[in-house]
């Protein structure tokens, strides 16, 4: 990593600085304040220390020619820092300031809890000295860790109703941009341009191929084993973030948003994904320059659906029987778990001989070798033989120990999944910097916006996508946490980083699964808990519940796709949708409802829906008082089949 | 072009059995197979090359097409004692469209009839009632994504009016080739971008 060049990471580092209140940004003599000077302008002097040979302070000095000509003549970064940072802007950098007009507000707002940061930005002499120290001697990585919650809290803009982004997720994206760019051949005459607008302009036509890319596998994990699968695949996720850091722009869950300058490079992590047993899903768009520099995400991705997959090599027109069990895509060489066993060291040669001549199905206990039918005993009660590809038998050998899930023997089990809705993600970001747009003039009396301004075509961008990212990391591992903790360690497994599997006795301890999930909804994304029904949730709550011993792939078929914000499958009885703006009313409902009037209203269930229906509603059923409380729910939008389920698992 | 007789399928339950698993579990695909469903009509209507058809389960119902568990022990006749329970998978209340590709030989066929398909027949599932609906005239294929689970064979594809692949999700499909032994052949699983008869392709 030292040996990158971090030069665009820097090159708005002077925005964490209150310049006003050190004195470096003054009125005219009209009394207006002059802009912002976070390029460092008034700090050239000598007095200020600046050491020019350090290649960072020509990405901050960027606009300056006559610094530019005296101390990197032969350098072009300058350039490609300045279309880094248009690249990498928020919305915004495009438009006049007659459009969004008002106060400037430093303070990043934060489009999914409604909240302002604090203002942090240094506004002491000293502390200007000691940045510039920091930057002629310290490396980005050093730079960040210092003013990490500054960076944080500044907003990247401080254009009123723009400052919705944070200067770290800029500068980040910017350092990406960088040495994407870097990698272009340049021509002569360009390396030769100093005006910004010619650069601007000779870039235009040059294409970037954005990929949005998940990964998937075709395995359908049966055996806790087999659920080394999400291992590897997040291994190989890890992997591709470290190979391709600069072009992967974004990646959660198993999906990757990533630009490349070159085609072959964006082939090349495809094919990787493929090698590694995996397969690459994706969308890939060409397009210029010009495109990125005005245009949101959504847009530059494409809006229709062109997802693919890869095939390369195309798979075999024919494959003779057995099928692989595992992915249902290869020829099943292997006999599990007869091979696996030949493998080991501690085994007889007469028992691997054995293993080797004799069916599985047919062998007996008084077939191994007298020494090893200790060692052999549980294989033989719990295991029938399957048939496996390479890739699928490697996956099961080479798993690491699921103690707690292996030893569940009985009970309930509850997968819990989470995962983003990319699509719905973007629209809700676009409604919520809407309507905090049109809320300014609460904030700001003298904002203005211009009546031509199309709310409606507000993009999205890259450092809004990445702040969005880094709060649900930190929601999800605080909620997995807190689940942990409710549940107890013994009772949970962690199986990937958005997957997890719970142990309980009752159905009912389903319903604090949800009290846990709603109240740190609340807490970190407070905008989507509103019942305002314009904006969906983009986060979306899987949770499958069986007997401990059902397999995963069933569960997994419906986790995977998951329909609405909260889905809950009861395995052998049906599937509740919630909206997580429900949430909160059904789990009050449900915590006063009757133990009875729930297990009554279930009993009829099994035997009829429809009788069950009419029973909620009938005002002169025995229970009509106490059902009260279930039918308000129904009003809120949740569906009979769906309050059926719940009141199953209430009930305990 | 090309027309096909538009079944209406019920049952009330059908089993679309995968392989078992860990000798505990057999999952029930939740598509109509292709090999399935034709296997089906050459036991009831004979043997003959010419018959394609597909099947596609009826949305918007809660109450049909759901997997159900039904839970029994196989009877081991060789050592006489019922082996460890198996969970098979089911579905239940099934009401599903078939299309069946119209020739002198399927137009013959009668608009009602029943038979008997999928998995577990000896334990009563999959009896199929099927009534004819009408037929169905296909002319343009159109681009769309694939509904169902079908062969990437040459006679089929002509059969459906698939023109073009263009982004295929691929998987395997059972083939027999006698009456104890097969192959399986590379297919067009459902979501595959391709361009066919529109009874094909998701709604």
């Amino acid at each position: 990593m030292s040996d990158k060049p971090y030069i665009a990471e820097l090159h708005d580092i002077g925005k964490i600085i209150n310049w006003k209140a050190i004195g470096l940004q003054q009125c005219d003599k009209t009394g207006k304040l002059e802009s912002e000077p976070h390029d460092f302008e008034n700090c050239i002097g000598s007095e200020w220390g600046i050491n020019f040979a350090k290649a960072s302070w020509q990405g901050i000095f960027r606009k300056d020619e006559r610094l530019r000509q005296h101390h990197w003549s032969s350098s072009f970064d300058w350039a490609l820092v300045s279309l880094a940072d248009w690249l990498a802007a928020g919305f915004g950098r495009s438009l006049p300031e007659t459009k969004l007009e008002g106060e400037s507000c430093y303070a990043k707002y934060c489009l999914w809890t409604g909240n302002f940061s604090s203002d942090l930005r240094l506004n002491q002499k000293h502390d200007l000295h000691d940045l510039i120290n920091f930057v002629n001697a310290k490396t980005w990585q050093e730079i960040e860790q210092k003013y990490k919650s500054i960076l944080y809290n500044r907003a990247e803009t401080a254009r009123p109703g723009l400052n919705i982004s944070s200067l770290h997720a800029h500068s980040i994206i910017a350092g990406k941009f960088f040495r994407i760019l870097k990698k272009l051949q340049l021509p002569q005459q360009l390396l030769q341009t100093s005006n910004p607008k010619d650069i601007k302009k000779a870039f235009s036509p040059i294409k970037l191929t954005a990929l949005h890319m998940q990964v998937k596998f075709s395995q359908r994990p049966f055996r806790t084993r087999d659920l080394n699968i999400f291992e590897e695949k997040r291994k190989l996720l890890e992997k591709l973030s470290q190979l391709y850091a600069d072009n992967i722009l974004a990646c959660f869950g198993n999906e990757i948003i990533a630009l490349f300058s070159s085609q072959e490079d964006v082939n090349q992590l495809i094919q990787e994904v493929w090698e590694d047993g995996f397969q690459a899903y994706f969308k890939m768009t060409q397009n210029p320059i010009s495109k990125f520099l005005d245009c949101g995400i959504q847009e530059i991705l494409g809006n229709e659906e062109r997802w693919e997959y890869n095939y390369t090599p195309l798979p075999p027109q024919e494959i003779q029987p057995p099928l692989c069990e595992g992915c249902q895509m290869a020829y099943g060489e292997k006999r599990w778990p007869a091979e696996f066993l030949m493998e080991r060291d501690d085994l007889t040669p007469e028992t691997k001989e054995t293993l080797q001549q004799i069916s599985w199905k047919n062998l007996r206990i008084e077939d191994i070798a007298s020494a090893d039918r200790f060692k052999l005993t549980e294989w033989l009660e719990e295991w029938a033989e399957e048939e496996l590809c390479p890739r699928c038998f490697a996956i099961r050998k080479t798993a690491g120990s699921l103690t707690r899930l292996a030893s569940w023997q009985s009970g309930i089990a509850a997968w819990v999944y989470i995962t983003i809705d990319f699509n719905i993600l973007i629209d809700t970001l676009k409604l919520l910097h809407q309507n905090y747009i049109k809320s300014m003039p609460q904030f700001i009396p003298d904002f203005k916006i211009d009546s031509n301004l199309n709310l409606n075509d507000l993009p999205v961008r890259y450092p809004l996508l990445l702040d969005f990212i880094e709060s649900y990391q930190l929601f999800i591992n605080e909620l997995f946490g807190e689940i942990q903790n409710t549940f107890g360690n013994d009772d949970t497994e962690r199986i990937d980083n958005e997957l997890i599997c719970l142990r309980f006795d009752t159905s009912d301890k389903v319903i604090n699964l949800l009290t846990v999930y709603q109240k740190l909804t609340e807490r970190y994304f407070p905008k989507f808990v509103k019942p305002d029904f314009q904006i969906n949730c983009p986060i979306r709550l899987g949770i499958s519940i069986s007997s401990v011993k059902h397999p995963f792939f069933a569960h997994w078929r419906f986790l995977e796709h998951p329909k609405e914000e909260i889905s809950i499958q009861l395995v052998g009885s049906g599937i509740a949708n919630i909206k997580i703006n429900q949430l909160g009313g059904i789990l009050n409902t449900l915590d006063q409802s009757n133990r009875h009037t729930l297990h009554r209203l279930h009993e009829i269930a099994q035997t009829s829906k429809v009788l069950a229906n009419l029973v909620l509603k009938d005002k002169y059923d025995r229970d009509s008082k106490k059902f009260e409380k279930l039918r308000e729910i129904l009003p809120l939008g949740l569906d009979f089949e769906s309050l059926l389920i719940l009141v199953n698992l209430a009930g305990g | 072009m090309a027309e096909f007789l538009k079944y209406k399928l019920r049952a009330e339950t059908l089993c679309f059995g995968e392989r078992i698993r860990g000798g505990l579990f057999r999952p029930c695909a939740k598509f109509f197979r292709y090999s399935t469903l034709i296997g089906a009509l050459k036991s009831q209507f004979g043997n003959a090359d010419n018959i394609h058809a597909i099947g596609r389960f009826v949305q918007g119902n809660h109450e049909a097409n759901n997997l159900k568990i039904f839970s029994f022990a196989p009877h081991d006749r060789t050592i006489n004692i019922s082996t460890i329970p198996l969970e098979i998978e089911y579905l239940s209340n099934v009401n599903a469209e078939i299309y069946i590709f119209k020739n002198d030989f399927t137009a013959s066929w009668p608009k009602n009839f029943t038979l008997s398909m999928g998995a577990m027949k000896s334990k009563g599932f999959g009896r199929c009632n099927f009534e004819y609906i009408e037929d169905i005239a296909c002319d343009k294929p159109q681009p769309g994504c694939l509904a169902v689970r079908i062969p990437e064979d040459e006679f089929v594809k002509e059969a459906f009016g698939i023109r073009k692949i263009v982004s295929p999700i691929y998987g395997y499909l059972f083939r027999p080739t006698s009456d104890s032994s097969g192959v399986y052949v590379r297919s067009l699983f459902e979501g595959s971008q391709i361009v066919a008869y529109d009874i094909l392709l998701r709604r």
